[in-house]
């Protein structure tokens, strides 16, 4: 009986069980809570404006992005954004803004997209985030920058977490969003901030900006404030351009020899903001200030000319260069005019062997080697040889010119610059043993083989395997070291590998590989060694000296330490002793 | 049995069938209503909470202190506006009259931040211009630098609608920098056809053809960056604007690059080496992602090119770790690289933090230790030169710290701010007709006659003959110090007081400054002071200056002198130099030499 009357609730209990479980789950499948209102149920709504309907807002949302972006005035725009995206899921703005990634670049479409980047990163900042990368990269900053303000208001914490994560420029970007959005934070909050997430320097630059507004229009003040400020150079660069513009748009630009004055007091030839400052007072008007620059002093005018005279170049090459040589200036500094010639070389280059008489004889050769550097950035090698050819036969000794830049393109494209080299110079010159170590560094075996084309006085081959024990690759080094050719002394190759042997902790390997050279070229071997070491700590020295096999040659090694001693003053009293001890008692 | 079973079971399975499905259909009732009755609550209870609000704000939307006080009311309740909320603020602010807007924005302008203050902010904006553009400008004057740009841009964008024309009219009258931000707004605001770039490209206006030509080159830039930064790097070191400007663009390349190409990356800075100034920041935004590795990256660079990065490394390294600098090269396997970057880390670290450097000298290995006191005492030598001499005894004591190359430089560096003092000290404490004395008196008494040469050449005189000098003599260094800073007529009259074996190079010295001034006469009066034998001398040494830059001032001086012997003997020995007659003179020039000399 009593299973029979249990039996009743069993049925219903397990029935009543189920149901409540399905009916959850079908409540929420056919009764969703939208992103939106929970959100809002966390804020605090504004009105219980019965007019304002759900489904007004369901109407609302059919509205489609083309139909927003055909709204023209901003705030019909705004108004329509918020019906659209009115009980839409983070996820389906998401998909709004994917969609309008896919748009043509219309009128409004970057503003449409930053309303719809805020409203997402106002339900998951994170989200939003990963749709900046998907945005076109000209917008990455802009949206970059509303998603982690919109984070910052309500978790500054977790968005400079997530900034902290980025790299350079967002990251930068983003703790400046942060940092500029909280303003509210007491000083200490914000400096707590940035040091928790390493931002301190955005932290000072925002600091520093906030003072840096308020001198703007006192040159002195804000160069000097710019200049000691902790902030990367190119934005001192910025600030200093802002300050001028400010300067020209306000002052008298009769009076540049004042500001130029200002500029060369406050600036240091080193602090090359200078050069951004006189290069925008030039442009306005750059004859007037060339007149009043040379008013200033010998040197003032040796620091601020080449900037001056370039506007004036750039504005007219011919009226320059021919002041120039009609005035003094500067007449007994060859080298400041070499840099002015240089400027206008560069500037008419391509039309340089035509007008290369402007230039004074004694400047062209030199003032030609600045030019060919300066134009080496924008002219590939053989355009810019061509032109070198041409202005060589107007009887310009070019020289020179050709090796420094073989020299400058070497350290770029050592294969192209020997390469070249081999056509442009004569055999043998001493260019090309540099060029060659070059090339070493990034190809022994090319290397050796064009220099074991050289004339073997110019020891071309000592140069390539010079240049692998310089990089410390002895084996490398070594394995080229027979090709040496007969004829000049390999003595110092053979000491740059024992001294590489010795820093490898292979002393026995430094004293065998003596016997590869003949024996009146071991003393030298050895004292070359010490020679290192006599700079270096001689105690890394003394169990080589202490193994050298013969006495003759340790007394000699340690007689040549000792006299380096008298001009380094590197040893110890003691450590001169123990040297001294390895010297052989004369007979006499 | 089963059928059995099965029999008395019917009834009682269709009970507990219909049990399960009463069950069933009750729990689903129970739930659903649960469901509905608790979100229900839900939504009262925020109705009471936005009744509630309402009544502490009410008619917020109709006049501009109640949507101040709410934007307040935000603070305290830390709370944030839903999107239905910002929709029925702009509903709400579209009664709002031209003055009320500006009372609100202005307003706001000061109040303290909350939670979708800027959102309302820049609703007001874009209301305000829309019934006055004039008022919304003036309106964004009253807030903060990056508050105002965003609210500048708004109001731009407005002008836009009024005709591309008036737009720039009206931001040509700001003044920098709100001008370009107004100029970039209007131009990003539409959309550039190539026919209306062109068309603006041509304008007269050279700043709205400058943004123009700017932004048509950002897009390019930013076009190009994710398929191939390497090419998009080249384009920005071609382009006619300032690498500064393009930071921003230049950083987003070169992390694409590293991307890509990791460590490699940085042979697109040796291009820029030559002439951009933020080379380093570039190299610095790579580094700093892996140190470590960019260490033993540099050691493939050949010692031209691995100045070029190690010293920025070190510089920032130094800064901001020194002690995981040093960790890393002491891990280094490559000896000599290792000597390398010890050498520029302590160069960086004396130069940047001497003191502290000279208090962990011990710590350093022996053979960089001296280099570490150069530095320090280079900088210390000028700012603070007791301190220098007061570590000197406990530094001594330390082996490899201080040999003679670091009291010389602390000596030099000493003489530069002051002369006398550490002419002082040399005098006093270092040995006499020592190399070190006269090393030291070399510089110092350059230094000393710049301020006092008359008593600089005295001691010059009663110092030389030092045994352990070559040639020139320390007189040399008196004269050429003050050539160098352009005293030419003081180093003139000191000239008598020369010591007569060294006056050939020392007398050559002046000569090379007086051709510079064209005062060949004075050149020439100054070879009649010398001994027969030693004008060939001056003349050689004079000629041997002047050859790499002043190849035609040496011809000017051969023609002027007088004795023909002595002038063909000279040519002579410049024709000689092949290694400087190939490389600075032209051809022309050499002819006219040759016909200085005699047919003997």
């Amino acid at each position: 009986m009593k299973n029979e009357k249990r039996i009743p609730f069993l049925p219903i209990c397990a029935g009543l069980a189920v149901g409540i479980g399905a009916g959850v789950v079908a409540s929420f499948v056919l009764f969703p809570l939208n992103e939106d209102e929970q959100f809002s149920g966390a804020s605090t709504p504004l009105t219980d404006s019965t007019e304002l309907e759900i489904t007004d807002n369901r109407s609302n949302s059919t509205t489609d992005l083309a139909s927003v972006l055909k709204l023209d005035a901003a705030t019909d725009r705004r108004l329509a954004v918020y019906r659209l995206l009115e009980g839409l899921s983070g996820q389906e703005i998401a998909n709004i803004l994917r969609d309008s990634f896919k748009l043509d670049s219309s009128e409004h479409l970057h503003t449409v997209q930053t309303l719809l980047f805020a409203a997402l990163a106002h339900r998951d900042p994170e989200f939003s985030l990963e749709l900046v990368w998907e945005s076109a990269r000209a917008n990455r900053h802009d949206f970059l920058t509303i998603v982690i303000a919109e984070w910052a208001s309500s978790d500054p914490e977790a968005a400079m977490q997530f900034a902290s994560a980025l790299t350079e420029p967002w990251k930068s970007n983003a703790f400046r969003s942060v940092l500029q959005t909280r303003q509210d934070l007491s000083d200490a909050q914000q400096l707590d901030l940035a040091e928790s997430f390493g931002a301190t320097a955005i932290l000072d630059e925002l600091t520093f900006t906030a003072e840096f507004e308020e001198v703007l229009d006192e040159p002195q003040t804000a160069f000097e404030l710019v200049l000691k400020a902790n902030i990367p150079d190119f934005r001192k660069s910025e600030l200093v351009t802002l300050i001028t513009q400010r300067w020209i748009e306000r002052e008298d630009t009769d009076d540049f020899g004042s500001m130029l004055s200002l500029v060369y007091e406050q600036f240091s030839e080193e602090q090359y903001q200078w050069r951004v400052v006189v290069s925008a007072l030039a442009a306005t008007d750059p004859r007037l200030v060339w007149e009043q620059l040379l008013t200033l002093s010998l040197d003032a005018q040796k620091m601020l000319n080449d900037v001056v005279f370039k506007a004036w170049v750039k504005q007219d090459p011919i009226g320059a260069v021919s002041a120039l040589n009609d005035s003094n200036h500067m007449s007994t500094e060859s080298w400041e005019l070499n840099a002015l010639y240089a400027e206008w070389a560069t500037a008419v280059w391509h039309e340089l062997p035509q007008q290369i008489d402007l230039i004074p004889v004694d400047y062209r050769t030199n003032s030609l080697t600045i030019a060919v550097r300066n134009v080496a950035t924008r002219i590939g090698p053989n355009e810019l040889l061509k032109q070198l050819e041409e202005i060589q036969k107007k009887g310009v000794n070019t020289k020179s010119t050709l090796e420094r830049y073989l020299n400058g393109l070497s350290s770029l494209d050592p294969a192209a610059a020997v390469q070249l080299a081999s056509e442009y110079l004569e055999e043998g010159n001493y260019v090309i043993s540099s060029l060659l170590q070059d090339l070493a560094v990034v190809d022994a075996t090319k290397a050796m083989e064009i220099a074991l084309q050289q004339p073997v006085s110019g020891g071309a081959e000592q140069s390539v395997v010079q240049a692998l024990f310089s990089q410390g690759w002895l084996e490398q080094g070594l394995e080229l070291l027979p090709k040496v050719r007969k004829g000049t002394s390999a003595t110092n190759l053979y000491a740059s590998a024992g001294a590489l042997m010795i820093d490898n902790g292979r002393i026995s390997e430094a004293i065998e590989l003596a016997k590869k050279l003949s024996e009146e070229d071991r003393p030298e071997y050895f004292e070359r060694l010490a020679g290192r070491w006599a700079y270096k700590d001689i105690n890394a020295f003394l169990p080589v000296l202490s193994e050298i096999p013969s006495a003759e040659i340790q007394s000699r090694v340690a007689e040549y330490l000792l006299r380096m001693d008298v001009y380094t003053g590197n040893l110890t009293d003691d450590e001169i002793e123990t040297v001294r001890s390895f010297v052989q008692v004369s007979a006499d | 049995m089963s059928i059995l079973s099965s029999n008395t079971d019917s009834p009682r399975v269709l009970q507990i069938v219909v049990l399960v499905t009463v069950g069933l259909v009750l729990g689903l009732v129970l739930s659903i209503c649960s469901y509905l009755v608790f979100t229900e609550r839900g939504q009262s209870q925020q109705d009471t909470s936005l009744n509630n609000s309402s009544e502490s704000t009410p008619g917020f939307l109709f006049d501009v202190d109640s949507l101040l006080e709410q934007l307040t009311f935000k603070k305290t309740a830390r709370t944030d506006f839903s999107t239905s909320d910002l929709r029925k603020i702009s509903e709400g602010l579209q009664t709002f009259s031209t003055e009320e807007l500006f009372k609100a924005i202005s307003q706001s302008a000061s109040l303290p931040y909350t939670m979708g203050l800027h959102t309302v902010q820049e609703m007001l904006c874009e209301y305000l211009v829309e019934k006055s553009p004039t008022k919304a400008l003036e309106s964004v004057w009253l807030f903060e630098e990056h508050r105002r740009i965003v609210l500048l841009r708004i109001v731009a964008r407005h002008w836009v609608r009024q005709g591309l024309e008036e737009a720039v009219k009206i931001a040509t009258e700001l003044r920098q920098p709100y001008r370009e931000i107004a100029f970039d707004t209007v131009f990003a605001e539409l959309s550039l056809t190539d026919e209306r770039l062109s068309l603006h490209r041509s304008s007269k206006d050279a700043e709205v053809a400058a943004i123009v030509a700017r932004q048509t080159h950002e897009r390019k830039i930013y076009d190009t960056i994710s398929q191939d930064p390497s090419t998009a790097i080249d384009l920005l070191l071609s382009d006619d604007f300032e690498d500064f400007e393009q930071a921003d663009l230049f950083s987003q390349a070169f992390s694409e690059l590293f991307e890509l190409e990791g460590f490699d990356a940085i042979n697109k800075l040796n291009v820029m080496s030559y002439n951009s100034e933020f080379y380093d920041e570039l190299f610095i935004q790579i580094s700093a992602q892996d140190r470590v590795g960019m260490l033993g990256y540099l050691e493939g660079f050949s010692p031209s090119e691995r100045p070029l990065f190690m010293y920025p490394l070190m510089e920032h390294w130094v800064e901001d770790d020194v002690e995981s600098a040093l960790e890393a090269i002491r891990n280094l396997s490559n000896p000599t690289m290792r000597t390398y970057a010890y050498s520029t880390l302590v160069s960086v670290w004396g130069w940047t933090r001497p003191l502290e450097v000279l208090n962990r000298i011990q710590e350093l290995p022996r053979e960089h230790r001296s280099g570490a006191v150069n530095t320090a005492v280079d900088i210390l030598g000028t700012t603070n030169p007791d301190v220098v001499q007061s570590l000197f005894p406990s530094l001594k004591a330390i082996p490899g710290a201080i040999n003679d190359e670091n009291e010389r430089m602390f000596v030099y560096s000493w003489s530069t701010k002051f002369p006398r003092k550490a002419l002082e000290w040399v005098q006093e404490h270092v040995e006499l007709n020592s190399v070190q004395r006269s090393r030291m008196l070399n510089r110092v008494l350059g230094e000393y006659a710049l301020v006092q040469p008359i008593k600089a050449m005295e001691v010059a005189i009663t110092e030389d003959p030092n045994p352990a000098r070559g040639t020139l003599g320390l007189a040399f260094s008196v004269i050429d110090s003050l050539l160098q800073d352009e005293q030419i007529d003081t180093a003139i009259g000191l000239l008598d007081q020369v010591p007569t074996n060294t006056r050939a190079w020392v007398y050559a010295t002046v000569a090379e400054k007086l051709v510079l001034e064209d005062r060949f006469d004075e050149v020439i009066s100054l070879s009649e002071m010398l001994p027969a034998a030693d004008k060939i001398l001056y003349f050689r040494s004079v000629t041997v200056g002047l050859s790499s830059a002043n190849s035609s001032d040496v011809l000017t001086l051969v023609a002027n002198i007088a004795d023909a012997s002595l002038r063909s003997d000279l040519v002579n020995r410049i024709l000689s130099d092949e290694w400087t007659t190939d490389r600075h003179f032209t051809e022309e020039q050499l002819k006219d030499l040759k016909a200085f000399v005699s047919e003997q």
